[in-house]
């Protein structure tokens, strides 16, 4: 599974159970977001006990997106069926400030900042 | 009955899910709140972290254009919109002494920066500074600006632009340099060619002095003889110089000269000699021959190629003479006579001599057999003969009146030069009658070449009566006869 364009790519992979976000997100508005909120849901279907998100890569995301991500991990703990993990990187500065709120908002998220 | 109220059981099921309601309205608040926190803090992380990378382009934009106008070696320097010095770049600040100075008006430019007119102690009037009409919109240049330091003067040359932005002129900015280097580049670069304009007069002069000096020199070794050798001016030619060429001779003397010259004091004669030579020298000159010297009375001159030229000339002196022996009667003095012989051949130009006296010279037994020719005339009292080695090199002897003269042996050697007479210029009378006789002439000379001189004779005799004074004839006449006499006393 994977949306890939010119600046950004998003791709699954079954074998590590992890999304990988690469490049730079900026895209206007829920309904530019849907096609990805579609692969992260399809992603949580036929996924084991656990998905990660892999940020490491994304050097931009905004609002509209942040936004995305949010309700995305909303909806998961609300149908308790998978653990997350993100993966997140200090030298990406948005990423050292924004991704804390991912667990606020599903407390048993793991977060990795490196 | 069945409009009874809602049964107890009924209402706690409804409170039940109206508290699930709000624990689930209150999750979704909550949810909300995180999420409008969360998008609010990372929008905010954003565009603080796009702001801080946008001044850092800005300011590496501005570092590289700072260090680009720092590395112009020329000055640079910006007025703002209010005529205030914004900036300077290195070089400019090394020309002008000085950096931004924080003036209050635009009128202290020139005082302060000491920008004077070029070669005085005014200051430039500030409102004609290229950079102060740039910043009323002009591109304007200006090159007698001078800059007075404490220890030095630097001539400058600038250059003003306005630097517009919506329209209004944002800032002012000159370029300007010093062109002391280039202004005494210039100096010199005159003074270069002055020098060589004088350097070219003297060459001049000094080629002026050598023709001339050619020139003069021509009197006395002719120009003819100079380009023969192959030399422009007298002042190129060596000693041992020499040319091999194929000309004619002219040999032409005055007869008797001796007799006529004792009767004259030296004064006479000599004046009398140059009387006679610069009469002849147009003959030869005139049909493209050159005299290559004078002895005493006698003339030798030279002719590159064509005989005919030389028997042309001779033929012009014989009438120049006509008309001179006029005047000379006329004054009451003696007719003279000249004889000229001509003849043609391979002759060796060049100088003999030593390295402090040379002289021209030609040598050849052609020469010498011209000469000999000559002598012939006094003989045969004919005044112009020439060799069958010129009459071969005639292009139409046939212009000519010639008949034959002689068979001379020469010296040393068996061959037989032919000499023939050219009687162009006898009087009509004689002329006339010489061609007339020519048959009888011509074949009286064939029989005694074939030694019947008795029939020979006969012939000559009878060129005789219808031309008493043919001299020629009369001489072989008398051979005829003699050697009749020799071989009857055998």
């Amino acid at each position: 599974m994977e949306i890939k364009t010119e600046d950004y790519r998003i791709c699954y992979d079954p074998a590590t159970a992890t999304v990988s976000f690469v490049g730079s997100l900026r895209l206007r508005g829920p309904t530019e977001y849907e096609p990805i909120l579609q692969l992260l849901g399809k992603v949580a279907d036929v996924a084991p006990a656990k998905i990660t998100l892999n940020l490491q890569q994304l050097e931009f995301l905004n609002s509209a997106g942040i936004n995305m991500l949010s309700k995305f991990i909303i909806e998961e703990r609300k149908k308790a069926r998978v653990e997350m993990a993100v993966q997140g990187s200090q030298r990406i500065a948005w990423q050292g400030k924004s991704l804390k709120n991912f667990q606020r908002l599903m407390p048993g998220l793991q977060l990795e900042l490196v | 009955m069945l409009e009874e109220q809602p049964s107890r059981e009924h209402l706690l099921l409804e409170i039940e899910r109206l508290r699930q309601q709000v624990k689930d309205l209150k999750e979704e608040k909550a949810d909300l709140e995180i999420l409008l926190e969360t998008t609010a803090e990372h929008s905010d992380t954003v565009e603080t972290e796009l702001r801080s990378r946008a001044f850092e382009a800005v300011r590496e934009g501005e570092i590289k254009l700072a260090q680009f106008l720092e590395a112009i070696p020329i000055g640079v320097a910006v007025l703002d919109s209010q005529g205030r010095p914004y900036y300077i770049n290195r070089a400019g600040q090394q020309l002008l002494g000085q950096g931004v100075l924080p003036l209050n008006s635009v009128e202290d430019l020139s005082e302060s920066y000491h920008i004077y007119i070029a070669g005085t102690d005014t200051l430039y009037p500030y409102e004609n500074l290229p950079i102060v009409r740039a910043l009323r919109g002009e591109n304007a240049a200006a090159d007698d600006l001078e800059i007075h330091r404490p220890d030095k003067k630097i001539p400058i040359e600038a250059w003003g632009t306005p630097i517009f932005d919506a329209g209004q002129v944002a800032f002012a900015m000159a370029v300007f340099q010093d062109v002391a280097e280039r202004r005494q580049a210039e100096a010199e670069r005159h003074k270069f060619i002055e020098k060589l304009f004088e350097l070219n007069q003297n060459l001049e002069k000094s080629l002026d002095a050598e023709s001339e000096l050619t020139d003069a020199y021509g009197r006395f070794v002719p120009h003819q003889f100079l380009n023969l050798l192959g030399y422009e001016s007298i002042i190129d030619v060596n000693l041992g110089d020499q040319v091999q060429e194929e000309m004619s001779v002219v040999f032409a003397d005055i007869r008797d000269f001796t007799t006529l010259s004792e009767t004259m004091t030296p004064q006479e004669n000599f004046n009398f000699i140059n009387a006679y030579l610069s009469r002849m020298e147009p003959a030869i000159t005139s049909n493209n021959g050159f005299i290559d010297k004078y002895i005493g009375d006698a003339i030798m001159a030279l002719f590159s190629d064509f005989a005919d030229d030389a028997v042309k000339a001779g033929i012009a002196m014989l009438n120049i003479l006509t008309n001179y022996n006029e005047d000379r009667q006329r004054v009451g003095y003696i007719p003279i006579q000249i004889g000229i012989g001509i003849n043609s051949g391979s002759l060796m130009l060049g100088t003999v001599g030593g390295k402090s006296r040379m002289d021209s010279t030609v040598i050849s037994d052609a020469v010498n057999l011209a000469s000999r020719i000559e002598g012939l005339t006094k003989y045969y009292s004919v005044p112009l003969l020439i060799s069958h080695q010129t009459l071969e090199r005639l292009r139409n002897p046939a212009d000519y009146a010639i008949r034959i003269v002689d068979k001379v042996q020469v010296k040393g050697k068996s061959q037989y030069v032919v000499v023939y007479e050219v009687f162009d210029a006898d009087t009509a009378e004689s002329r006339s009658a010489k061609l007339a006789n020519l048959p009888v002439y011509n074949e009286a000379m064939f029989l005694c070449d074939r030694k019947q001189f008795r029939e020979a004779g006969k012939l000559f005799e009878e060129c005789l009566r219808t031309n008493p004074s043919d001299q020629v004839a009369r001489i072989y006449l008398k051979r005829c006869r003699d050697w009749r006499s020799l071989l009857k006393g055998i």
